[in-house]
């Protein structure tokens, strides 16, 4: 499965319903954003293709927590992103079925990763992503420029695809670690480093995997 | 222990106590008069005895005769008393009577040795004696200085009637305490019930059902206690649900700030992160900057009015002038210009030289409030109006109005009727609820008339 994932945004303060969808669009989702309950739910009746819904439980109109049915007849799987952090709307939110529940305020690329999860979960997520001049597939694990494939050790594919999957977006080198090798790695971030090396090396993206001073590294596009 | 049983006992026992007491008395009493009445009927029996025996002795002088005599008698008597004959005369004449007739239960040795008490100098003295646990009385009469008649008389009927009559009141005292203690048994948990049943309702409102009433049903101190506990009560449970109603309101107020606090955090926290960490376009990068810049000036916004709220609830004192409604008028109207000509609506005065004692600027805050919420209420081009009356000022807007089941809620901090338009217009909530402090710091009501479609009227009386 390829193209874009659509991903459905019901929030009513516009400031934070663009941002994420700022920081969605960057990172390859198309999105569409509806700040009313109702209205939303209006428009699912003409059109549901969407691969994911991202809702703000507190609502004019429908509320989240009524939206979600709607979500659960069309097989859209919901995440909630909430200012309610009260032990009662979370287990209400989870148990009534939906996918993750996230508390406002939010860091962008934790929301990226668990929006990632539940595609994944739901097979709703490409095996390959094309970026630049290379053609990534997460099924084989294997990388393709130009047509011809580049040989690349495990933690280095990983590594590749951590950065193609956040694009534009840049991870700092101990989310890097805890991404690639896992929280339980006693190992230093130089690890990181090295790798990056390797792969501007073999890929020669030395001009596209920028280091950006105090954040990280980022894959631009 | 119980009250009850207390009270039962300490009666049961007093009243044993006095009755026993009282029993013991007349039983002394009446035994003593018995034995009187007994030993008069004796002593008289006695009297009669010795009397025709002296008489008898009188006659027959002769000593044979005498003595023959004498025997005679005893043996007349002796089936039916306990007598004994015995000579104490002189010597000289004792051939035939040195003999003693003795048919009592004591030796005439004893006898003669007896302390006799005589009644009032009389010849027939007595004593009262005592052997075995019968008692008796022995009386003794001289005569003719030569035989000492004795006769003892055993006080065992008397006895036996005063046994008899102790088992008797024994069984009545006890009888009546009985009975008594029952019937104060039935009185005492009569009158202690409604004790009972006042403890239970204290316990269930001691574990939080202040609802609990007692059902008063006399008017002695009981009743006037269960009276008492109901005021308590009422006093308790009102008191405990404007505490939970302040604490509710409390909850509410620090729930509704984390919240507007937290969502321009977020949208500012998140367009941060974005700038610094994602590549974006130059477009959306000022699109960010922007939203930036309007979060926190709503911040800012938000966090003056708290501090406004706070201020005014921490009891300043406020200076108040007497001020002609004209000036307030003058400088809402002055402070509202630019939006009432970004919406394109007029403001109307109409004062009649009214003049009420306020703090100028805190009021003309409040009307720039209200003609604010008129505005956004109204469609282009309308008016808002402004006016005095009695004592009064009076703010009119023709728009949206307000759901009456909302006008209660709407002076509530934080509280908006409509929140995406208020949030649009940068708005928090807080706006009326401010207004409602300088409100009463001012001793002023507000009153809320409107109607959906038609518009709103805020009242603001000054008591």
């Amino acid at each position: 499965m390829s193209g874009k994932n659509r991903i459905l945004i019901v929030e009513d303060e516009e400031a934070i319903a663009k941002m994420i969808a700022m920081n969605l669009e960057v990172s390859n989702y198309d999105t569409q954003i509806y700040y009313d309950g109702s209205e939303a739910e209006a428009a699912l009746s003409r059109d549901h293709d969407y691969d994911l819904a991202l809702l703000d439980v507190m609502l004019p109109g429908k509320n989240g927590f009524e939206l979600l049915e709607v979500m659960k007849k069309y097989g859209i799987p919901v995440i909630f992103l909430t200012a309610k952090d009260d032990l009662g709307s979370k287990i209400q939110g989870l148990k009534g079925g939906a996918e993750d529940y996230i508390v406002k305020p939010f860091e962008i690329l934790e929301l990226l990763v668990r929006m990632e999860k539940v595609l994944a979960r739901a097979d709703k997520l490409s095996h390959t992503i094309k970026i630049l001049n290379m053609e990534i597939n997460f099924e084989e694990h294997s990388v393709k420029q130009d047509g011809r494939e580049v040989i690349l050790k495990p933690k280095e594919f990983e590594l590749l695809s951590v950065l193609a999957k956040n694009k534009n977006i840049a991870i700092s080198r101990e989310n890097l670690l805890r991404m690639v090798w896992g929280i339980e790695y006693m190992g230093e971030t130089r690890t990181v480093d090295v790798h990056i090396g390797q792969l501007r090396k073999k890929l020669g993206l030395a001009d596209h995997i920028k280091t950006i001073s105090k954040m990280g590294y980022r894959l631009e596009e | 222990m119980k009250l009850r049983t207390k009270i039962l006992w300490i009666s049961c026992i007093a009243l044993l106590a006095a009755s026993l007491f009282g029993d013991a008395l007349i039983l002394r009493i009446t035994g003593k008069s018995l034995k009187s009445e007994a030993t008069i009927r004796a002593y008289q029996s006695f009297y009669e005895m010795t009397g025709e025996l002296e008489q008898g002795l009188i006659r027959n002088m002769d000593a044979d005769m005498r003595s023959v005599y004498l025997e005679y008698y005893f043996k007349n008597l002796k089936d039916d008393y306990s007598i004994c004959f015995l000579w104490v005369g002189n010597t000289e004449e004792t051939n035939e009577i040195r003999q003693i007739y003795n048919h009592t239960a004591l030796s005439a040795g004893e006898l003669s040795q007896m302390d006799f008490k005589s009644y009032e100098g009389d010849d027939i003295t007595y004593v009262d004696y005592s052997r075995d646990n019968t008692d008796y009385v022995i009386f003794r009469m001289n005569i003719q200085d030569k035989i000492d008649v004795y006769r003892v008389v055993p006080m065992a009927e008397v006895q036996n009637n005063v046994r008899r009559l102790t088992g008797y009141i024994l069984a009545i005292t006890f009888g009546v305490a009985g009975i008594t203690m029952l019937v104060l048994f039935i009185i005492l948990r009569h009158i202690l019930q409604p004790l009972q049943e006042l403890n239970e309702t204290t316990k269930r409102l001691a574990e939080g059902n202040y609802d609990q009433r007692v059902v008063i049903r006399r008017k002695d101190e009981i009743g006037q206690l269960e009276e008492s506990f109901n005021k308590m009560a009422e006093a308790v449970e009102t008191s405990t649900r404007s505490l939970e109603e302040s604490e509710r309101r409390k909850t509410l107020f620090m729930g509704n700030l984390t919240h507007e606090l937290k969502t321009p955090m977020t949208a500012i926290s998140g367009y941060a992160q974005t700038l610094l960490s994602t590549k974006i376009s130059r477009e959306n990068q000022e699109a960010a900057l922007l939203y930036i810049y309007e979060e926190c000036g709503r911040l800012e916004r938000l966090s003056k009015k708290m501090m406004k709220l706070l201020e005014l609830d921490q009891d300043e004192s406020l200076v108040f002038v007497d001020t002609p409604v004209s000036r307030l008028f003058e400088a809402a109207a002055k402070s509202c210009e630019v939006i009432l000509r970004e919406k394109q609506m007029t403001l109307e005065c109409i004062e009649h030289g009214e003049h009420f004692p306020m703090e100028l600027d805190l009021m003309t805050d409040v009307l720039i409030n209200l003609i604010d919420n008129g505005i956004k209420a109204s469609d282009s081009g309308g008016k808002i109006i402004l006016r005095a009356y009695d004592n009064c000022i009076e703010v009119q807007d023709f728009g949206q109005g307000i759901p009456a089941e909302e006008q209660e809620k709407i002076m509530e901090p934080f509280y908006m009727v409509d929140k995406s338009r208020s949030r649009k217009s940068g708005g928090a909530g807080l706006g009326l609820a401010l207004t409602a402090m300088i409100a009463k710091r001012h001793n002023i009501s507000i009153r809320i008339d409107s109607k959906e479609g038609e518009g709103t009227r805020i009242i603001l009386q000054f008591v």
